[in-house]
């Protein structure tokens, strides 16, 4: 599924190069439930970044699904992001003024989906994260555990061969966050690949193989004995913004 | 992206900022507006002042004397009186000389019991009608007798029946009008051709030319011969021959000016729309530089809507928008705007060049070829300048744009 080999990524600043990641190999399998932490700076947000197709290694190969991305550029990246990776970001990132339904028909609008296929899958989509009641909400009308549902939908709609998290619990509350992560729950139940970047050691908890990294190199790679099982009985039966 | 699916985002942009959209739309508007009225009351006046030109009569050949000079002072065209009678009479009709009339014009005030106004009074011969295209409504025209017999009649415009009676229909042929305190009989009225401005037909008087020499100029001066071509073609021939018969006539040696001077209807309307149309141009050029700043609005406004939206670029590239894709839609959010504001400009430029028509009381003019054109400009100027901001845009790194805040 993920396969990386010998990723570095040097950073030149004037005359003084700094690797934010010195050569990292890592596996992931399909159906995997991973957590990547690391305090700031240790290279986990690159490592993020390149998995993402965001950015590119200086050196190193990257074979999602079989191919080597890791020489991709420019469009052929975006091609990728759209049709293998779904993203999850800390601050949720969803266009404001537009209403959740719409945010999740988004990368389908890129992919070239016909417009009523679009409206149907993204509807579904929102219902499978509980938020069928208010895919004509903005944004600004719903609360923050919401918002991020509505990524999590977007980011699942186009069946991605991995799903990544951006500190996808950073700005909520406990109760929403246990949501979220129930969500990632029940989405790895399912059978999709998972990769969380966070920094909270109770989030990483809910997840399956927790990867260490500190400055640009896997410090750690162990498998969580017993995932705590997230709560989610309240998803759906929530009122408007908190 | 298709295409369609580009503009549906473009536009839903737009919507969400409507006061944004519409203030830099404004621009344009006022761009467009202003060359379509611009162009349109030029063009307007272009035609008010050919009509003028051609309602003095058709072909028509002006003679006037030529300027005298006293101790090598000129006093202008038609300072000397080198025009008489005689002339007018050596002038033959022909093949290219369909009419010839004399003019002796005065201004003067005109009375009768029921009002009185001041008017252009012309001394003339019958053919003057002729040569005026003028017709008469009611009543009879000037004749060859009258003026032999130098009688006191006078045959006039609608306007000064109007201004006399108070009703252009009023009876008033047959009623004796004094002009400078003059007695004339009315024998006619002619009928309104709508022409305005200095030489209108409807304003006016006209009688025997050697009435008017005698009663009210007091001395046989002939101002103007107006001779009328019998085709547009065969003006220069009658010129030719005019002038010709004039040099026997004042008995002018070989080599030396005429004292005379013959003006050809097509050149003064030449020079006339030659004047028009370089003010139109001016106009339409002044309007078109607003035009031009409408469309750096735009670009500003593109450019700062580029910054502002930098998450959202992010977001879209993050999820898989191509560099075509996001440069499409700031593209067309800029052509959006501008063929939107063109539209409502042309518009706009339409009402207002009808109203500044209604206002001078001219008929103005929008061309089909200036509305396409204005259109074309703005859609131009929506491409030219949106391409920069949306470049800038589609070149955004996903990861930077992200970052963000």
């Amino acid at each position: 599924m993920i396969n990386l080999k010998g990723i570095k990524k040097i950073y030149a600043n004037g005359d003084i190069k700094v690797a934010a990641l010195g050569g990292v190999d890592l596996h992931v399998g399909e159906g995997e439930f991973v957590a990547i932490m690391g305090p700031s700076g240790s290279g986990k947000s690159t490592m993020m970044n390149i998995l993402g197709c965001l950015d590119t290694p200086t050196e190193g190969e990257y074979f999602l699904d079989g191919t080597d991305v890791a020489k991709a550029t420019g469009d052929d990246l975006s091609v990728i992001r759209n049709r293998k990776i779904g993203f999850i970001f800390q601050g949720f990132n969803l266009l404001p003024r537009t209403m959740a339904v719409e945010n999740v028909e988004l990368p389908m609008l890129y992919a070239g989906t016909g417009g009523k296929e679009r409206r149907t899958r993204a509807i579904a989509a929102l219902e499978s994260v509980g938020l069928g009641e208010r895919i004509h909400h903005r944004p600004k009308e719903l609360s923050g555990g919401q918002q991020q549902r509505v990524a999590i939908a977007r980011a699942l709609v186009t069946n991605p061969s991995i799903i990544l998290a951006d500190e996808p619990t950073g700005n909520l509350d406990s109760r929403s966050s246990e949501e979220v992560m129930a969500i990632f729950q029940r989405l790895h139940a399912q059978g999709n690949t998972i990769i969380i970047v966070t920094h909270e050691p109770d989030i990483a908890e809910f997840t399956e193989r927790i990867v260490r990294f500190r400055d640009g190199h896997i410090e750690g790679d162990e498998i969580v004995k017993n995932p705590r099982k997230a709560q989610a009985q309240v998803i759906g039966e929530e009122g408007g913004p908190e | 992206m298709n295409f369609l699916e580009s503009i549906r985002v473009s536009l839903r942009a737009l919507r969400a900022n409507k006061l944004r959209s519409s203030l830099t739309m404004l621009g344009i508007i006022i761009g467009v507006a202003a060359v379509i009225a611009m162009v349109g009351i030029g063009n307007g006046a272009t035609a008010s002042i050919t009509s003028q030109i051609q309602g003095m009569g058709s072909n028509l050949l002006t003679i006037s004397s030529a300027q005298a000079f006293s101790g090598g002072v000129s006093g202008g065209a038609g300072s000397s009186a080198s025009l008489s009678m005689t002339d007018v009479s050596k002038i033959e009709v022909g093949t290219a000389i369909k009419a010839v009339a004399p003019v002796a014009n005065t201004s003067a005030q005109v009375v009768l019991a029921s009002g009185n106004t001041s008017t252009s009074i012309t001394g003339t011969t019958e053919d003057y009608a002729i040569i005026k295209n003028v017709t008469i409504a009611r009543g009879r025209n000037i004749t060859e007798q009258d003026v032999n017999s130098s009688a006191r009649v006078a045959v006039l415009g609608p306007t000064v029946v109007e201004n006399l009676m108070g009703d252009v229909n009023a009876d008033i042929i047959g009623k004796n009008i004094k002009i400078n305190n003059v007695p004339f009989q009315v024998i006619g009225v002619t009928t309104a051709t709508g022409s305005t401005g200095m030489s209108s037909s409807d304003d006016m008087i006209t009688a025997p030319i050697t009435t008017i020499q005698a009663r009210l100029i007091g001395k046989k001066t002939v101002r103007n011969i107006l001779v009328s071509a019998t085709s547009e073609d065969l003006m220069q021939i009658a010129q030719d021959s005019i002038t010709a018969t004039l040099r026997k006539a004042h008995k002018i040696q070989e080599g030396k000016d005429d004292d005379f001077r013959v003006q050809n209807q097509a050149d003064m309307l030449e020079a006339m729309q030659s004047v028009t149309q370089t003010l139109t141009m001016l106009l339409g050029g002044i309007a078109g530089i607003s035009l031009l700043v409408g469309g750096i609005g735009i670009m500003n406004i593109m450019l700062v809507s580029v910054t502002e939206r930098t998450r959202e670029i992010g977001i879209r590239k993050a999820i898989g928008a191509k560099g075509m894709d996001i440069l499409l839609q700031f593209l067309i959010e800029a052509v959006v705007l501008s063929i939107l504001g063109g539209g409502i400009g042309i518009a706009l430029g339409y009402g207002g060049s009808t109203l500044a028509g209604k206002a001078l009381s001219m008929d103005t003019s929008i061309s089909l070829t200036s509305v396409a054109m204005a259109f074309g400009f703005s859609a131009a100027i929506g491409i030219i300048f949106g391409v920069f901001p949306a470049r800038k845009a589609a070149a955004m790194d996903p990861i930077d744009a992200l970052r963000f805040e």
